[in-house]
């Protein structure tokens, strides 16, 4: 064996990679941020050795259920991402057709982690309130000719099409999303389970019936309203049938989409995920979703393997999305994208989306993380710090980032105020006409002087928040009190320059890498 | 403005067990204690009627047990949840008793 083949050997771990059928004791050979081998003893010549006995090594954990942009974003998804054992996440609906432009502006280059998307197939995407979900003509129109162009223009980027089958739709809205599906040719990510109000008619079993093989159904074992038990416990046989065709189901852990006994009744008549997923977002970070490993720990004490779950983040969804030539096994020539995980003995009480407890002997911790070949320290609770989660519009003074502002920035911000003057809007309840106005009006005035779309938006956010919140821009314009939102972008407007350049510290994360906007 | 009535709780905020529940006109508010603060909201979640008993305490603010939906205390703002707000009251302690008003529009 030539010496210096490998930069970085992960010596003496549990390598578990399902995609390759392995599981037992090995290294782990990266060079040039990728892997270059994994087999036992590998000559480290040169290389610098990392430590991981006693630990599980995986591919790098994947997560194709996480809201890390608009409106149930993060403030720093990444972490949600790295910083918690996750290499590539799937953006689950954030944006839509007239918002993914927004999304693509804002997002590329701006994580470590990988990040993916499922557009929603509502125009200004996921809203996330069920009295604006639940409305179907919150849907509008469906542009075909547009969604072409995205399927085309971002097709490393989009990978699956997201309905909701839920509210007072009639399943009229699944049969639209099958054939949009179809015609961009990416899977279709089906959301089941109402809110918790019993629509007129439930929809989840259209949904099973209608997917096709490769169609994904999220939150399978949900507990509200077209969950996927018949009033004798029976697992209805759309389902059974579902599987039988190759349709893939995923658990989409969310914050009111997963129960402990649906679950148990589920795996007891054979009904299994084929992918495990968080569903992360602002409200479920803080419990009970946590993050992605928390979930796999939950399924450690519902009685699977830890081959089983360590499949169900990783090759599995990788396969499910076309990821596999990029993620989801420790493959020679793949990204080294690598977890390496503790599994920790002890008695541990873990929660459902309904607040009901098992207990479990074994807890799941990621413990470190390469993207790329490059370590990243796991920290499960960084992501539930409030400023990664909460919101919060900042009333009183201008935030320190309105000082970063050019001078093209802020034209565009005064020439946006003068564009909103005319227009009426008062932010409860949501009015998604509105809305779309408010969007349709920021549009017009940044072509109007052609500035880049981040720099309309970094312009508008660096107005009102301290942390690099994004969000569908008319719904955050909408959200605003119109008064307050024009005297402070013209407030702006007319601020003096400081410096070039200079930028508040508290948009950077110290020692971590580029959460923020710029 | 017009000055809401008191409405007083014949409990002592020293030995009381948070949360206590109680109506103010016809409507249930529910009463915290947060960092040694009395903090009153009401009781039913604007969203979907969930019991913000069950609520889940966070800084000055409270999480609904059902969609994770979250309110300030100091003036009832849904904070993750556009378009749905909360009423709060208003709260003190006076010798040995919980007062309560509405606050006055």
């Amino acid at each position: 064996m030539v010496a210096h083949e490998f930069e970085k050997v992960l010596k003496g771990g549990r390598v578990i990679d399902p995609a390759q059928g392995i599981d037992q004791i090995s290294e782990v050979g990266i060079k040039e941020g990728r892997i270059v081998s994994v087999d036992k003893g590998l000559e480290q010549n040169g290389a610098v050795v990392i430590d991981v006995r006693g630990f599980v090594v995986t591919p790098g954990l994947v997560d194709i259920h996480v809201h890390a942009y608009g409106i149930l974003g993060f403030a720093y998804p990444d972490r949600v991402g790295v910083y918690q054992g996750v290499t590539s996440m799937v953006e689950a609906g954030g944006p839509g057709v007239d918002t993914f432009a927004e999304f693509s502006a804002l997002m590329t280059d701006r994580m470590v982690t990988s990040l993916y998307a499922g557009a929603y197939i509502r125009p200004l995407g996921i809203i996330g309130v069920d009295y604006v979900e639940g409305d179907v003509r919150s849907m509008k129109n469906v542009p075909i000719g547009k969604w072409l162009d995205l399927a085309d223009e971002h097709k490393d980027v989009f990978r699956y099409l997201k309905i909701g089958a839920f509210g007072n739709y009639g399943t009229g809205i699944i049969k639209i999303g099958k054939g949009l599906a179809e015609i961009l040719r990416v899977p279709l990510y089906v959301h089941t389970g109402d809110f918790s109000d019993t629509p007129d008619q439930v929809t989840t079993p259209t949904a099973y019936r209608m997917a096709e093989q490769g169609d994904i159904i999220t939150h399978l074992y949900h507990s509200n309203p077209g969950n996927i038990l018949a009033e004798d416990g029976s697992v209805i046989p759309d389902v059974i049938d579902a599987a039988r065709r190759g349709v893939l189901f995923d658990i989409g852990f969310g914050g009111f989409n997963f129960s402990f006994s649906i679950a148990e009744k589920a795996l007891a008549q054979n009904v299994l995920p084929h992918i495990i997923s968080s569903d992360l977002q602002q409200v479920n970070v803080t419990g009970p979703a946590y993050s992605l490993s928390n979930v796999m720990s939950i399924f450690l004490t519902l009685g699977f393997s830890l081959p089983e779950i360590i499949e169900r983040v990783t090759i599995n969804p990788s396969r499910a999305l076309s990821l596999d030539n990029k993620a989801g096994s420790l493959r020679s020539g793949l990204p080294a994208d690598v977890t390496d995980l503790k599994i920790e003995d002890g008695e541990f009480t873990f929660a459902d989306c309904a607040g009901k407890t098992r207990m479990g002997r074994q807890i799941i911790k990621p413990v470190m993380t390469f993207k790329g070949g490059k370590r990243y320290d796991v920290d499960l609770e960084w992501a539930q710090e409030e400023k990664n989660w909460l919101m919060q519009i900042s009333e009183d003074n201008i935030p320190a980032g309105a000082n970063s502002l050019d001078a093209r920035q802020k034209d565009f911000l005064e020439r946006l105020a003068l564009s909103l003057e005319s227009l009426d809007w008062n932010p409860t309840p949501i009015d998604l006409v509105l809305a779309e106005e408010i969007s349709d009006r920021f549009y017009r005035t940044r072509d109007s002087i052609g500035v880049p779309m981040k720099d309309a938006l970094l312009a508008v956010y660096e107005c009102f928040l301290e942390e690099p919140f994004t969000y569908q821009i008319g719904l955050f314009l909408f959200r605003l009190q119109k008064p307050f939102a024009l005297e402070r972008m013209r407030a702006v407007a007319e601020k003096q320059m400081t410096i070039a350049g200079s930028r508040p510290d508290n948009l950077i994360v110290t020692g971590s890498p580029p959460a923020s906007y710029k | 403005m017009v000055e809401t009535e008191w409405v007083f709780l014949d409990v002592d905020p020293e030995t009381a067990e948070f949360p206590l529940t109680m109506k103010i006109g016809n409507t249930d508010v529910v009463i915290f204690r947060v960092a040694g603060r009395l903090r009153a909201i009401q009781r039913w979640c604007p969203h979907q009627d969930a019991d913000l008993v069950d609520g889940r305490l966070m800084g000055d603010m409270i999480k609904c047990s059902l969609h994770g939906f979250i309110f300030r205390f100091t003036d009832g703002r849904g904070l993750n949840c556009p378009g749905i707000n909360a009423e709060v009251f208003e709260v003190a302690s006076e010798l040995g008793r919980i007062k309560v008003r509405r606050i006055a529009n």
